[in-house]
């Protein structure tokens, strides 16, 4: 049994604990608190059904799955270009440090969710309050992390390519710019998660008429909670999806080229 | 030539004074020399290194390079740091491309003297093709030594180059680097506090005491090539550690395990 574990992928086995978790749990509530509670098998088929096309609060699971992804690649746009220059920026300019360096550290500690009445209030309901919830939310992480490791850029790589004639845009561009790259895709890896677990809680909270957060929510109202699972089970795939090949996929061909997982640490 | 006129230097401590490690110190390198700078930790070799490579300015006093005082880096005065300071984002190669490229250099002409330098450093044409992370400490310093020379530097200096490398790496290449200096016959400053080292290498021995101020240059009157285990070496050895300007304490000598038989006061 043990040499059965140590053969299967690292992934694998993470799937099979939570599958067998979530079962255990299906069954413990229906023995408990006789509520059907449903199981990965039943959660499953609903995916299918709904990928079959069934409706899904007015629209196919297509037509959620679109929207969804289209206003968290909007608002990570947003968030990723804010906060990656903005650390690139204060990292470089010891003045605007000192003056901001504080802000993203204090939006860092407002939940996602915290940020709904400011976005109502300056947008009203709708997507233009769900693009601010999930810029302004995951711009800090970014932020925190491009700038920390702006500031901690090596000084002696700057003074290498200073000595072999570097000037000032060959510093930031070829020198400065590579050297913080492990800290943008730390930053972005963040934000990444940030603002797809945002962008679900908005659609779910801010009234966006589709998206899978809003299809979640609809589901459990009308207490069909095979859909709900089904919903939440897209979410983590595709958050999941994304993650191994947006952020992966860079760091596969850049930091894991200039030095090898096994000597990073 | 390299003149330094009167130079002080502190830095700013925490509490608001200054402590000064070097003061009033003048010296004058002339073109082709050979000049090694001994002394022990924290005496401000490194610190004086940096003023000449325009990294830092005196804090009194001037620093000049062939007439003209030094206010930044430049090629002219290529820098050997101690722990090679490759860019570990590019290769072998385009590390000691990257200087060249600054200077004009593409295509061909580019790649053709990229190979020749490799050839001159020992490395292959496939160590060329590897990351910083994949070499080992004689071949960082190797292509370390190969970006600078290839831009043909009036000055070479160099802060404790083979200090971390083992005993045969470092004496093969103290023997490489004086058969380049050789054949160039390039300024070369050379920071170490090994007395071995200095006896070795260098024309003349500036002795830099633990406290600011004190310092002297003494001659080296050995015919090259030097062996190691002759007479005239141990008594030169000697001589060094026998000339510094005031004697060094014993907790000096600790932090200097390269300071090697200890000093007479």
């Amino acid at each position: 049994m043990t040499g059965l574990f140590r053969k299967m992928p690292k992934s694998t086995l993470s799937i099979v604990l939570l599958l067998t978790a979530w079962r255990l749990a299906a069954e413990g509530v229906l023995l408990f608190r006789g509520v059907p509670f449903p199981t990965p098998e039943e959660t499953f088929l609903r995916l299918l059904e709904l990928l079959a096309g069934k409706n899904l609060a007015g629209h196919s699971l297509y037509v959620h799955l679109f929207s969804s992804l289209r206003r968290w690649a909007t608002g990570f746009a947003v968030a990723a270009a804010s906060g990656v220059l903005y650390g690139l920026a204060a990292g470089r300019v010891r003045a605007l440090e000192r003056a901001t360096s504080e802000i993203p550290q204090f939006l860092l500690l407002i939940p996602g969710l915290a940020w709904v009445p400011v976005a109502i209030l300056l947008f009203g309901i709708g997507e233009r309050a769900t693009l601010f919830m999930i810029a302004v939310s995951a711009f800090a992480p970014i932020a925190v992390s491009v700038l920390g490791g702006a500031k901690n850029v090596d000084t002696r790589l700057l003074r290498a390519a200073q000595m072999l004639g570097a000037g000032e845009g060959t510093l930031f561009f070829h020198v400065f710019l590579p050297a913080t790259l492990p800290s943008i895709l730390s930053g972005l890896r963040i934000g990444l998660g940030t603002s797809w677990r945002v962008l679900v809680a908005a659609e779910m909270v801010v009234g966006s008429g589709t998206g899978l957060g809003y299809s979640l929510i609809q589901a459990r109202w009308t207490l069909d909670y095979a859909s709900s699972f089904a919903c939440i089970a897209a979410i983590c795939l595709i958050g999941f999806f994304f993650e191994r090949v947006l952020i992966r996929r860079l760091e596969r061909g850049t930091l894991d080229r200039w030095a090898p997982v096994s000597e990073k640490g | 030539m390299i003149v330094l006129e009167r130079v002080f230097k502190s830095f700013p401590l925490d509490d608001g004074r200054s402590e000064p490690v070097l003061s009033d110190l003048n010296l004058t390198v002339s073109e082709g020399e050979f000049l090694a700078i001994l002394g022990p930790s924290g005496c401000g070799k490194t610190t004086l290194l940096n003023l000449i490579a325009g990294f830092t300015a005196p804090t009194r006093g001037r620093v000049l390079f062939n007439g003209t005082e030094i206010d930044r880096p430049a090629p002219e005065r290529a820098v050997v740091f101690q722990d090679a300071v490759l860019f570990p984002w590019l290769t072998v190669s385009r590390n000691i491309a990257f200087g060249l490229k600054l200077q004009g250099l593409k295509g061909k002409n580019l790649d053709e003297k990229v190979s020749r330098y490799l050839a001159i450093m020992g490395l292959t044409e496939e160590d060329g093709a590897k990351y910083p992370h994949a070499l080992s400490g004689g071949m960082s310093q190797r292509v370390s030594l190969a970006r600078v020379l290839a831009l043909k530097p009036k000055a070479l200096l160099m802060d404790e180059p083979f200090s971390s490398l083992d005993v045969d790496t470092r004496e093969r290449l103290q023997e490489e680097l004086l058969r380049l200096w050789a054949a160039r016959r390039t300024t070369v400053i050379y920071v170490t506090h090994s007395v071995e080292e200095a006896a070795y290498l260098a024309d003349r021995v500036l002795l830099l005491g633990p406290s600011p101020g004190r310092a002297r240059t003494v001659p080296v009157p050995l015919k090259r090539p030097r062996n190691r285990r002759s007479e005239e070496f141990l008594a030169t050895k000697e001589a060094l550690r026998g000339g510094f300007p005031e004697p060094l304490c014993c907790a000096t000598f600790r932090h200097s395990p390269h300071l090697e038989g200890g000093f007479r006061p």
